[in-house]
This record gives C-alpha cells, structure tokens and sequence, in this order.
C-alpha cells in the first residue's frame, strides 16, 4: 500500500467514524425523546385510570346516600332493613306500601353505569326474624278448657322463648263471651277469663270487635248459626288488625313472621256441617284469601266437638254433645277445611284433642318456623371474565347492630 | 482526493448540527404540549374533587358544621353556584393556569326508565374551538341533597380549557387576589395573544368577530390589544377592586 492510498483510507475510515457517531447520537436522542414521551403519556393514562376508579367508587356511595321517593329512607337504610329481612321486596305498611329495593338500584346503577356494565351482590345474614301471632278462637262451650291453657301457659311458653333469643309475641281475638265451666280443685264452676289469663307484654287477650274497617268480622251462618265460631271473617279481621300494640292501636311490624292460628271445633258461623247456601266455606275463603294475600302462615287448631259440655247457665251440669252432627263435623269437614287453610299457607294443622298441649305446640311452632328469605340481593349483569374494576362496601345493618359486606363491580363493555 | 474529502465531512456534520438542532427543537415543543396536557389533567382531578368534596364548594356540611360529605352535594350551594358564577370560575376551586366550566344533570325516573331532571351549570359559559388550545372533560357521579329526606343521584361533569383568554384571565385573577389580600400591589406577566384581546361590557374577550368572553374578578382598565404577539402585562391593583393593566 503506497502512501495515498493510506492517506485514502485513514480519510474513509474519519468519515464513516463521524457518520456512525451521528448516526449514534442521533438514534440516543430519538430514543430519548420516545421514552421521555412515553412517560408522560403513561402518566397521563394513569391518571386518567385514577380518575376512573375514583369516579367508580364515588358513584357507588353516591347512589347508596341517594333516597327513595315514598320512604325518604337512602339506599343504604333500606339495603340494611332487606338485609335484616331477607328480602328484595319490602312492605311499609298500607301509606307506603312495597317498595322494590332490587329495582331502586338497577335503574340507578343503568343510568349511571350503563345497563350491563355493572353487577352488584349483597350476601344476606343468617337473622332470625321476629314472630307475631294473631290466634282467633271460637268461644262456644266446647272450647273452654282449649282457651283456659292458653291463656295460662302461652305467657310462660313466650317467656320461655323470648330468654332463648327468639323474639315472639301472640294476642289471642276472642269471638265471643264464654257461658262455659271449668273444673277448680275438683269443682266445676263458671269459667272467669280474667282470672286466668296471664297478660305480659308479649301475651295480649282481646275480644274481637264485630267491625273492623267495614269488615263484618262476626257472622252468624243463617238463622240458627253462631257469631261466636266465625273464624273465618274472624280471622280476616284479626289478620287486617295485626296484633294488640297499645291502648286501642293494633298492627304488625316490619319485617316479622306473621302467624294466625284459628282455634275451633265448628264451621265458620256454626250450625256445624249444615250451614245453608255454603255460607260457611264463604266465611272460610274471606279468611283464606286474607292470609295468602299478607303471606302469613296459618296454623288452625281443630278441636274436637265430642263428649260433654258444661255451661254455667246451666249450673255446670254434665250435657253430652250428640256425636251426629257435632263430632262428625268437626273430624271431618272442619278437619279437612283447616288442613286446607293451613297446607295452603304453608303452615301445618294441629288437633286439639289434647288440650293440654296446645301451649307446647305453639312454642313448637314458634321455634320451628321459617321465614320466606333469599340468601342474597343480587342486581346487573353477571360480570364477564376479564379486567373490570371492583369496589367492597360495608352496609350497616343497624337493627342487628352488625355490618354484611357489599360488592360492586363494573366493567366497560366493548 | 483529500480535496474531496474534507469539504464533504464538513458538510455532513453541518447537515446533522441541523437535523440534530430541528429534531430537538421539535421534540421539546412536543414535550411541552404533553407536559402541559398532564398538568391540566392533574388540575382537572384537583378541581372535580374540590368541587365535589369541600364544603367551601358544593360538599353537603352537617348543620353543625363538623364536616362535610364527599360527593354529596348540597342543592341550596349549588343553586348558589349557579347564580354566582356565570362567567367566571367559583374561588374554592380557582385554578389560575386553566379556566373550568361544570355542569351538573340531575338523573330522574320517567316512564320510560332514568332521564335527565333539573341541570345547573357554572364557571366558564363559552369558549369557541380555535380559540383554545386544548381542553379535557371528567365526570363522576354524585348525590344530590334537597333536604334528609329527598337525596337524589345525579353527574358533575367538568371540563377545563387551557387556552390564551384562560392564562391571562388566571395571571389577572391572581394579581387582583393578591390586591385584595394586601399582599402585592402590582405584579407582571409575559403573556401571548394568537388574537385581539378586548375589555368589552366588564367582560375580558379574545377573538376577532366572534369572541370568547369571560369574567374577571377585579374590574379592568387595559387597552385593546389589536395584534398577535407576546406582551408583558403589568397590573397594578387598586382599591376597592380595579385593576389597572400596562403593556
């Protein structure tokens, strides 16, 4: 190699030495630039997601503070009482009325998030509703000895219960007075209700008026029918009553189990199973229709019209009841009508042949009832797999004086 | 060959001085329009939360005054609001490097499921696209509270303009604050006018025929800036509530 071509490639060997260091430089900047770019870009989206999951979360408080029109009570007040109810659908009483919780929150949570784009799901406690119980009882002489155990031992039985945690109360609706006698320290002498019954604040005995809100709550069944077995308006009417509450004021509460049992060994309005123009099954349907309409639960007590009586007018002297129609009816027809009313409410009936066990049955019925609960509220659409974003809020159930969890999720759809 | 040589690395390395100088120069304008665009979004997320959270702004506050609700928002306030602020961003929230308008839908229940109820709105009423430079809009749900018992559910939604009218009406704002509050009497700013810049009807406007206009909070005394460019605002703040602007 003579000199100039040295000298030609020490100059080709110094140009491409200053382009590749261009070059270099050039390609450093430019990634540079890209990844300064792509920090603020990234930090843009991220705050832009905050945002988002910000704006997610509020709107979920957002609407649980928002009220319902008709109760004035916020989402959150009546999420708790359906938590604490066990159920969607909440009764207010007749001003208010129903009121859908499931359907407060959807229409809310489409109009805020978009239908399908959002689910919501509150698991229910496992509670143990309150009882009431509205018992109507036939006040013929055939049925003294049933209301005489009553009154002396449901008080106790409700005691008894109440010390175990199961909050139950019960206000017996007589139909009628009693004429009949009672045996005393081996006398029998005239059956003195208020000597007897035990009343506490849990055990009420009240007579039934004969009108109630227009309601014709004791019918005779024809000319020679009895006021005083109608159980079935009867029943209508303590239904609409609701149980005894103070001085001249009756009603149910909120969200309890409610329970009727009517106690008798007749058809609705007497006469036994010869009441004409199917009176009697009139009497009965009107208090039927009442319980499946208020979902209460019907457990009937059927006594049986058999053997003897003692009435005071007749100075508690012996008088057999003639098997024809009396017992008969009552093992028969009034047997099959009231497990009838009781299968159809779902509730169970019991015959009252042993007297004494009546109370026992009723604490029975006290700590075997199930209330109608769904385990949880559930709204939306079920979320799809993939990235959506969730929130856990804690919803006070104030009755209970305890917390169940709320979870909401959304997602945009694509 | 040599001769060759030489002229042609010194024109190469001028050629890539240039490129290098453009690209730089083109690669910080862009950064400076990101980092502007993050910092307004950062603002945005400022001021929706201000709005909606502090009970100096909309925030519903127990009677007692203890504290407020988060995005709850008091009706009576915002009716307030409403009335108060046309025109002209409400202080609780003042931003003064961007203006805001906010808008806020009431969602009712028709027949037909949820609609839109009653809508109030505050802060900046008009700003024409070309006029700004850019702008950016967030929403988040909130409650709406007439009374205990009527809280219904409704949207905030904010948008924030960055733009020339917003900047100076910012600078302007800040100077008359500071009067207000005895801290400074006067103060200065660079500012720059891509159109004329007019004090009409109490009202600070930029545009040529048809103008974006906005409220201050000091009344002005400044002379109609006719032509585009970069000036230096001086203000001088005089009591009780002018502002007197030199170029």
């Amino acid at each position: 190699m003579n000199s100039e071509q040295k000298l030609l490639k020490g100059q080709t060997m110094e140009i491409l030495g200053v382009v590749v260091l261009g070059v270099s430089l050039i390609a450093l900047l430019f990634f540079l630039g890209v990844f300064s770019m792509k920090g603020y870009a990234s930090s843009a989206e991220a705050l832009t997601d905050r945002h988002e999951d910000e704006s997610f979360k509020a709107g979920v408080n957002s609407i649980l503070y928002t009220t319902e029109s008709k109760t004035g009570k916020t989402l959150l007040e009546l999420l708790g009482i359906a938590s604490k109810a066990g159920n969607t659908t909440l009764n207010f009483g007749p001003g208010v009325g129903e009121v859908d919780v499931r359907k407060e929150i959807e229409w809310r949570f489409d109009a805020i998030y978009g239908k399908g784009n959002w689910y919501l799901k509150i698991p229910f406690p496992n509670v143990t509703a309150d009882i009431q119980i509205v018992a109507v009882s036939d006040t013929s002489n055939s049925m003294c000895e049933a209301v005489r155990t009553l009154v002396t031992d449901v008080p106790e039985v409700l005691e008894r219960i109440r010390a175990k945690g199961r909050k139950a109360e019960m206000t017996l609706f007589l139909l009628g007075d009693f004429s009949c006698c009672v045996e005393e320290n081996g006398n029998w002498v005239p059956f003195d209700l208020s000597k007897y019954t035990k009343e506490t604040d849990y055990f009420h005995v009240r007579g039934l008026p004969q009108e109630y809100e227009g309601i014709q709550c004791k019918n005779p069944c024809g000319a020679d029918g009895s006021s005083d077995e109608d159980w079935g308006a009867g029943l209508e009417c303590a239904i609409k009553m609701g149980p005894y509450k103070g001085p001249g004021e009756y009603g149910w509460k909120q969200n309890v189990v409610k329970v009727a049992i009517p106690i008798s060994d007749e058809l609705p309005g007497g006469t036994e199973c010869g009441c004409p123009s199917g009176g009697s099954r009139a009497l009965f349907e009107r208090g039927l229709k009442k319980a499946l309409e208020d979902e209460v639960f019907v457990f009937a007590f059927r006594g049986d019209a058999c053997g003897v009586i003692r009435t005071s007018q007749e100075g508690c002297s012996e008088r057999a009841i003639p098997n024809d129609p009396y017992c008969t009816c009552s093992k028969g027809t009034i047997n099959d009508w009231m497990g009838d009313m009781s299968n159809q409410t779902k509730g169970k009936m019991y015959n009252l042949s042993d007297v004494v066990a009546s109370a026992d049955t009723i604490e029975k019925i006290i700590m075997e009832i199930q209330p109608n609960r769904v385990p949880y509220l559930e709204a939306g659409t079920v979320p799809p797999k993939g990235e959506k974003r969730a929130v856990t809020s804690l919803l006070p159930v104030t009755v209970l004086g305890k917390y169940v969890e709320l979870y909401v999720y959304q997602w945009n759809s694509k | 060959m040599s001769f060759m040589m030489k002229p042609f690395t010194m024109v190469m390395l001028i050629v890539m001085l240039l490129f290098l100088t453009v690209y730089l120069n083109s690669n910080e304008t862009k950064k400076q329009e990101v980092k502007r665009d993050l910092e307004m979004r950062s603002s945005a997320t400022d001021i929706l939360l201000l709005i909606a959270n502090s009970e100096d702004c909309l925030a519903y506050q127990l009677p007692n005054g203890a504290s407020a609700y988060a995005n709850i928002i008091d009706v009576n306030k915002l009716q307030k609001f409403s009335e108060d602020y046309q025109g002209i961003e409400p202080m609780c929230a003042r931003n003064y490097d961007f203006g805001f308008k906010v808008e806020v839908n009431e969602i009712v229940l028709g027949t037909k499921g949820a609609r839109d109820g009653k809508t109030w709105s505050f802060g900046m009423q008009n700003f024409t696209k070309g006029y700004y430079d850019n702008a950016v809009s967030y929403t988040i749900p909130v409650a709406l509270k007439y009374s205990e018992k009527q809280v219904g559910v409704g949207r905030i939604k904010l948008t924030v303009i960055d733009g020339e009218l917003e900047k100076i009406a910012g600078f302007l704002d800040r100077a008359c604050m500071m009067g207000l509050t005895g801290g400074l009497n006067q103060s200065s700013a660079k500012v720059q006018i891509s159109y004329p810049l007019s004090y009409i009807e109490s009202q600070l406007c930029i545009g040529m025929k048809n103008k974006d206009c906005r409220k201050t909070l000091c009344q002005l005394e400044i002379e109609e800036l006719k032509s585009a460019g970069n000036y230096r605002l001086t203000a001088s703040f005089e009591l009780p509530n002018k502002l007197i602007i030199k170029t």
